[in-house]
């Protein structure tokens, strides 16, 4: 619990994660779904790193794929590298990735009231992990999972570890959620949509109570969303997906100031913005791609307002742009050279 | 959007829909009333948006489905061009279902997958076949996928064949079949992408300016309806506590509501990062089947006092000191109804 002020600076040992290179494709009848084409992001200690994209982008399969819970059947892992701290998770058996999950990574999920078993009250779920993962006493883990309701800022918490998910509303059961994964006190916490399912005043509290459990655990935070309002409030670097890859990652501030792919400068025309009384919003013509026949060159390049031959031809490499930048456009450099 | 004509379209007053509770299998029992509506007021003149925001459960979706006359109102009253909505039967009825449509959230399942795109927008004609002749419809139907910027070749195709927002587009083809003059989008795009959003608001802004059409958009995304909307109103457990012009609304709340609202919506640019203002809400919304006494806001509110638990606010320009709240300092007028005993203007709370 050391690094907390490393954003991104990347020494070894602060390096907490590195996906590089994944593929993965979800194989049926119908054929082959390329869902991941080459996804490559990294997360050091005690940042946020957000991961943005539309639906179908393949957010979520690079996170389960992260966590060992990817379904296979259908899903395969064809290529790549993911590394927790140098360790290779791919070839990890599944007791070591058991082991890992909870202790060490921890995932929560948009869902939360799917994700609690309705049938036991919110302590004995929280308690379990304490009990089969810490060998504790019933009475003692009950007692833990109180202080976890606490510190997630549920008032009256050892009162309410004897109440079922149904008596919390869908903040508070957000907060339990976010108190299951960090019993076993993880340092890599990936967040999957964790608010798109609330309302505004309760996303910015959830918001705000992850930021400072990041802080003060020097957790690294996975933050996960189509969001790019959440995204500017609290990532340090970004990862921008699209049709399973990674086309751009910067930190927020250049990204926002000056996003280096077409696809990223669109989504940010895009949102109606509560702080401007905007005309015609510009949008993004035409669909994302289908993942069993996505286009030769750029995916992107159907949408692309920009594109030319080339775009149509070649695949654009995710190329290195300085300064922690990078993108896969063919006028990568040319568009963050513009004023 | 138009200018507005000197008389509403639709003028709701006192609107009210409470949904019983009731207890027990055999012998139904009511043991209480959920106050979904909890009298809503206000006007809609031809060719505007009025925006309705609110969380969840605040009672959106029952005001629209009250206004479609898809339930019942438990009492109030809306005048529709002058004559009550709620008494009309028969021909009448049949006329004002021709003249209000309605466009729902969900692409996925508000679209019938057993028909063809062709059935599904062609539908309304098949209740008011005055409107298009048997012969007709085919055509009409592709005129009206063109309008939406659908290709009109895909008649025979079937909703799942289509995108999220491609299907959004279908059901605001529907909505337009009977050339109303009102329709009420319940989060009409909610459910889509950013990309696909804006190709779906960017649509209903050119169908407006086109056919002269007035909107009820109702949303829970307040970048969303600022963008859209002409006059806004702030709805919380059942009640609107704030209403106003887009600009007053968004540039001077006055309902320490409507500020913490707007200061939760996060705005996609960092340089603001700890610089905007943060007005941050304990708790959650209470139950409308047991609202509390007095304002309905004063238990997440950091100004409520005694009064506040006493005395209901109403919706009215308040005054304070003998002032009109929010007309001192503008020669512009930014002066609106809010309903809040201690209601004060504060600026900037978005950016
Ligand atoms: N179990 C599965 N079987 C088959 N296909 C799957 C499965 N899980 C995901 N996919 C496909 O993989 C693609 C990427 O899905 P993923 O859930 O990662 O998207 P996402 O970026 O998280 O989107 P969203 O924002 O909608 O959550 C989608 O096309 C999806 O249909
Ligand atoms: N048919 C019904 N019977 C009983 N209660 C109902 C019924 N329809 C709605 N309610 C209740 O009325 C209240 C208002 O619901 P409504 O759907 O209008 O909210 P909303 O503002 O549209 O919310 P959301 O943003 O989630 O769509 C809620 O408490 C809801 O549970
Ligand atoms: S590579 Fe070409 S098609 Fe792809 S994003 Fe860049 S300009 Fe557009
Ligand atoms: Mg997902
Ligand atoms: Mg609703």
């Amino acid at each position: 619990m050391s690094a907390v002020d490393n954003r991104g600076g990347g020494s070894p040992e602060s390096r907490l994660l590195e996906v590089e290179d994944l593929h993965v494709e979800f194989r049926s009848k119908d054929g082959t779904a390329n869902v991941l084409n080459g996804v490559s992001y990294h997360v050091d200690a005690g940042e946020t790193l957000a991961v943005l994209g539309e639906s179908g982008s393949g957010k979520s399969v690079t996170a389960q794929t992260v966590m060992g819970i990817l379904d296979t059947p259908p899903g395969f892992v064809t290529g790549g590298s993911i590394r927790y701290r140098g360790e290779e998770m791919l070839t990890a058996g599944e007791e070591r990735r058991r082991e890992l999950r909870g202790e060490n990574m921890a995932m929560i999920f948009q869902d939360a009231l799917s994700a609690l078993n309705p049938v036991f009250t919110v302590g004995f779920q929280i308690a379990e992990q304490f009990r089969f993962r810490r060998g504790m006493s019933r009475k003692d883990a009950m007692a833990k999972a109180a202080e976890m309701l606490d510190m997630v800022k549920i008032p009256n918490a050892k009162q309410r570890v004897k109440e079922f998910p149904h008596q919390f509303s869908g903040g508070m059961r957000q907060r339990v959620m976010i108190a299951m994964s960090l019993a076993l006190d993880p340092d890599l916490l990936i967040a999957d949509e964790p608010t798109t399912a609330l309302d505004v005043t309760v996303q910015a509290q959830i918001m705000d109570l992850l930021d400072e459990l990041r802080r003060e655990r020097g957790m690294g935070l996975i933050l996960i969303t189509h969001d790019l309002g959440v995204v500017a409030e609290v990532a340090d670097r970004i990862s921008v997906m699209y049709a399973g890859r990674v086309v751009e990652k910067a930190d927020a501030h250049s990204l926002y100031k000056q996003p280096g792919h077409p696809y990223t400068e669109g989504l940010m025309e895009s949102i109606p913005r509560l702080d401007m009384k905007g005309h015609e919003l510009a949008s993004i013509q035409g669909l994302p791609p289908t993942l069993t026949n996505i286009p030769p060159g750029c995916p992107f390049h159907p949408r692309c307002h920009r594109a030319e031959d080339a775009c149509r031809e070649k695949v654009p490499e995710f190329h290195d742009l300085g300064l922690g930048r990078a993108s896969a456009c063919h006028f990568a450099e040319e568009l963050i050279s513009r004023d | 959007m138009t200018e507005a004509s000197a008389e509403p379209i639709l003028q709701v007053r006192d609107l009210v829909k409470h949904f019983p509770v009731t207890q027990g299998v055999v012998f139904k029992r009511t043991i209480g009333h959920v106050r979904a509506v909890d009298g809503v007021s206000f006007d809609l003149h031809k060719g505007e948006t009025l925006g309705v925001v609110g969380e969840s459960g605040c009672g959106k979706s029952t005001l629209a489905q009250v206004l479609m006359r898809l339930e019942q109102p438990t009492s109030g009253t809306a005048l529709f061009e002058g004559e009550d909505m709620f008494a009309k039967k028969g021909a009448d009825l049949r006329r004002l279902r021709r003249d209000m449509q309605i466009v729902l959230q969900d692409p996925y399942t508000s679209l019938n997958p057993r028909k063809t795109v062709g059935d599904i927008v062609g539908e309304p004609f098949e209740i008011h076949p005055e409107v298009a002749p048997k012969g007709e419809r085919q055509r009409k139907v592709q005129e009206l996928l063109d309008i939406v910027g659908l290709n009109p070749e895909h008649v025979h195709r079937y909703p799942h064949q289509f995108s999220g927002g491609q299907r959004q587009r279908i059901g605001i083809a529907r909505a337009l079949a009977l050339k109303p003059k009102v329709i009420v989008c319940d989060e009409p795009v909610s459910a889509l992408d950013v990309s696909i959003q804006a190709q779906v608001m960017n649509l209903l802004g050119e169908l407006q300016s086109e056919f002269g059409l007035s909107y009820i958009f109702i949303a829970h995304d307040l970048g969303v309806v600022r963008h859209l909307s002409d006059r806004v109103g702030v709805m919380y457990l059942g009640k609107m506590v704030e209403t106003g012009t887009e600009d007053q609304i968004y540039e001077h709340p006055q309902h320490p509501y409507t500020q913490a609202l707007l200061s939760s919506v996060p705005v996609p640019d960092p340089t603001l990062r700890d610089r905007r203002e943060m007005i941050r809400l304990s708790g959650d919304v209470p139950s409308p089947a047991n609202p509390p006494s007095g304002c309905r806001f004063r238990t997440r509110c950091w100004k409520a006092t005694d009064l506040c638990a006493e005395q209901q606010p109403a919706l009215e320009i308040r005054r304070e000191g003998g002032q009109v709240v929010g007309d001192e300092l503008s020669t512009d007028g930014n002066a609106h109804p809010s309903a809040c005993h201690f209601a004060e203007e504060r600026p900037h709370v978005v950016a």
